[in-house]
């Protein structure tokens, strides 16, 4: 593990990519002609939120209460050279990974559920509501509610609320209210169980229950993915992995992590942007948006409650299949990602089911940690780079975004 | 410098005529420039307000505007059309060749920095051969390069959105957008629009260093109710607010 005082490591400012794109972001758009969806934004998220969400300036301040969270929750995350893997794969160069799986929560989710819930709580608010597909996001939601002194409610997607027991418990452990989405709590979601009783559901329609039961009932909605301010947050990877590269030595030639709603990766590359570092983008072939997917306006959820953006995306109406790597499932893309991607400054690539589980044992069995399987795209995508080329010397940096060690079954039973 | 007041209008609502007798209806040394916007079936970065004074039909006669052109010379209100690119690219060559003829010089086209880049600088230097200046758009998601790329490419004033869209609001701190944007464009007027809510926000924006402001969702209702008094008095109270704070 790479070691050294954290205070060092962790940055004071979050970083904000608006002002250094290469073009101008497409602003958010309503739906409707009579009424704002933008504005809509103020009854349920946070006043500094919404700030940060349009704000134009490079450095947010992290605020004091969040950084002591940052350390209580395990940041910085470490850098590790996996020189195991190198060997493995007879790599000439180096191979750094990120790991986000060492917070509590498990995965990178916190990063941004703890300023969420913060900002929330110091407007006084009592709840916060959520989504939750594989359940690392309600995982992080639950806990910062409870750091925060908040009740919080998760609703998640009927396929992994079933077939993920063991995330709704801990989120019940840590204090939420978990319940499966489409459920009979909305208007949304009485509406999608009158369609079809068996619904699986999707993030799309968890996330118009969440709006919804906030709006209803009050409450702060908190952003898992996609949106700007959640990729601010989140800047704090690739601003922690620049400083512990520098402290080695070393610079990024190679960034590969892989895309759900785009925050993991967009966390971790932005901060690198103005650099020379190669970033590709691993997405599930199942869901492949970056590639497939129509880059242009499109519903945030399901029942098109929150504004459209312009991002790369497979329809908001895209039931995906019940894959081995639900936070892959979401059917868009951050807008300032999918707008690099569509410039060619990133480069985006499906990997298949087979490889990633065997990039996941091979990453398991060399480096000892057994990796989220969304984050074990990233992994096959980096294996697939270093086999193409095994001679180079680039330093290749792969964001592990979360453990694997609550996704076990996908390996004994071949789930899906 | 006396700070500017622009008003926006969106041509044909709720009719020319009356738009006609607005415009002569508002007191000499008001209103310092008029913004016209033209019928769009997509106003996408305009909120509710004055998504509603547009039409579902964006198609409409240029000379249309010929009546208020007219008017505004008279008054010696300088007048600025704002429409968007995705109605002028279906509108083709025509639409430049009429706005010349009623002597418009100068045009706000919100979507062309940001949807169609790539036709945006052929687009201005046909503006340019057409007589009539590309007023740059920016807000707070223009990246600082393209700001310094258009202001290359340009002379003119700079209209500068505080809000998402029009009408609506979002936080934002006043006095931190107006400084960024001065602190990147010089020697430029810079007029301020979008979810200009009362007199304090048009103040604080000229104390932080803005040369003007915009209304336009402020008095949509007024307009709609054929209103001219209420409009007015409402234009006054602005005018009362730029000129107090200065």
């Amino acid at each position: 593990m790479y070691q050294t005082r954290e205070q060092d490591i962790i940055p004071e400012y979050w970083y904000n990519i608006v002002p250094d794109l290469p073009e101008q972001l497409s602003p958010p758009k309503d739906s409707q002609r009579d009424k704002s969806s933008i504005e809509m934004l103020n009854r349920i998220l946070p006043r500094k939120l919404l700030e940060q969400e349009f704000s134009f300036k490079r450095k947010e301040k992290i605020p004091d209460e969040v950084m002591e969270l940052y350390h209580q929750i395990g940041r910085p995350t470490p850098l590790v050279r996996a020189i195991n893997l190198e060997k493995k794969l007879g790599y000439s160069g180096k191979i750094y990974f990120k790991y986000e799986g060492a917070t509590v929560t498990g995965s990178h989710k916190i990063n941004t559920a703890l300023p969420q819930a913060f900002y929330a709580a110091s407007e006084g608010v009592q709840e916060v509501v959520t989504e939750t597909g594989a359940g690392q996001w309600g995982t992080a939601t639950a806990l910062a509610a409870s750091l925060n002194g908040m009740r919080s409610k998760v609703f998640m997607v009927s396929t992994s609320f079933y077939q993920k027991p063991l995330r709704k418990q801990i989120m019940e452990i840590y204090g939420a209210k978990v319940v499966p989405s489409p459920s009979s709590e909305t208007e949304f979601g009485r509406k999608t169980l009158g369609e079809r009783a068996d619904h699986p559901g999707s993030l799309g329609i968890a996330i118009s229950e969440a709006v919804e039961y906030a709006l209803d009932h009050e409450y702060k909605y908190m952003l898992g993915s996609v949106m700007n301010s959640v990729i601010t947050h989140q800047s704090v990877i690739g601003l922690e992995t620049a400083k512990q590269l520098e402290i080695e030595g070393e610079e990024a030639d190679v960034m590969i992590g892989c895309v759900g709603g785009g925050s993991n990766f967009s966390g971790f590359v932005f901060p690198f942007i103005a650099g020379r570092a190669e970033m590709i983008a691993s997405t599930a072939e199942e869901v492949p948006k970056l590639t497939h997917g129509k880059f242009g306006y499109d519903f945030i959820d399901t029942a098109g409650i929150l504004p459209q953006l312009k991002m790369f995306s497979l329809g908001a109406g895209f039931i995906p299949p019940g894959i081995y790597a639900g936070g892959l499932r979401y059917h868009g893309a951050a807008p300032a990602l999918s707008m690099l991607v569509h410039s060619g400054r990133i480069k985006a690539e499906d990997v298949g089911e087979d490889e990633v589980l065997q990039a996941m044992r091979t990453f398991a069995s060399t480096q000892g940690i057994i990796p989220a399987p969304e984050s074990g795209h990233a992994i096959a995508s980096a294996i697939r780079y270093v086999r193409r080329d095994p001679k180079s010397k680039k330093n290749i940096i792969v964001n592990v975004s979360g453990h694997g060690l609550l996704d076990l079954s996908i390996f004994s039973r071949g789930e899906k | 410098m006396r700070p500017r007041l622009l008003i926006y209008l969106t041509l044909g609502f709720p009719d020319n005529k009356f738009l006609e007798e607005f415009v002569l209806s508002i007191p000499e040394g008001t209103v310092d420039g008029l913004e016209l916007g033209l019928p769009s079936s997509d106003p996408r970065y305009d909120g509710p307000k004055i998504r509603s004074t547009h039409g579902e039909k964006s198609s409409f006669d240029i000379d249309q505007i010929g009546g208020i052109m007219q008017i505004c010379r008279d008054q010696e209100i300088r007048v600025n059309i704002l429409s968007y690119y995705s109605d002028i690219e279906k509108a083709g060559e025509r639409f430049l060749q009429g706005l010349s003829r009623h002597t418009v010089h100068e045009m706000i086209v919100p979507d062309l920095l940001i949807d169609y880049t790539e036709e945006a600088d052929t687009f201005i230097n046909r503006m340019r051969e057409a007589g009539i200046s590309y007023i740059p758009f920016f807000n707070a998601a223009t990246p600082d390069r393209v700001i310094e790329k258009y202001l290359e490419m340009t002379d003119s004033w700079i209209y500068y959105g505080l809000q998402p869209s029009t009408g609506i609001n979002v936080p934002v701190n006043i006095s931190e957008v107006v400084e960024r944007a001065l602190s990147l464009i010089n020697q430029r007027d810079i007029i301020f629009g979008f979810g200009i809510r009362n007199g304090s926000d048009a103040a604080e924006i000229i104390r932080a260093g803005g040369h003007g402001i915009a209304i336009g969702s402020a008095i949509v209702d007024d307009i709609r109710r054929r209103d001219r008094d209420a409009a007015v008095y409402k234009i006054r109270e602005y005018r009362e607010a730029l000129d107090s704070a200065v």
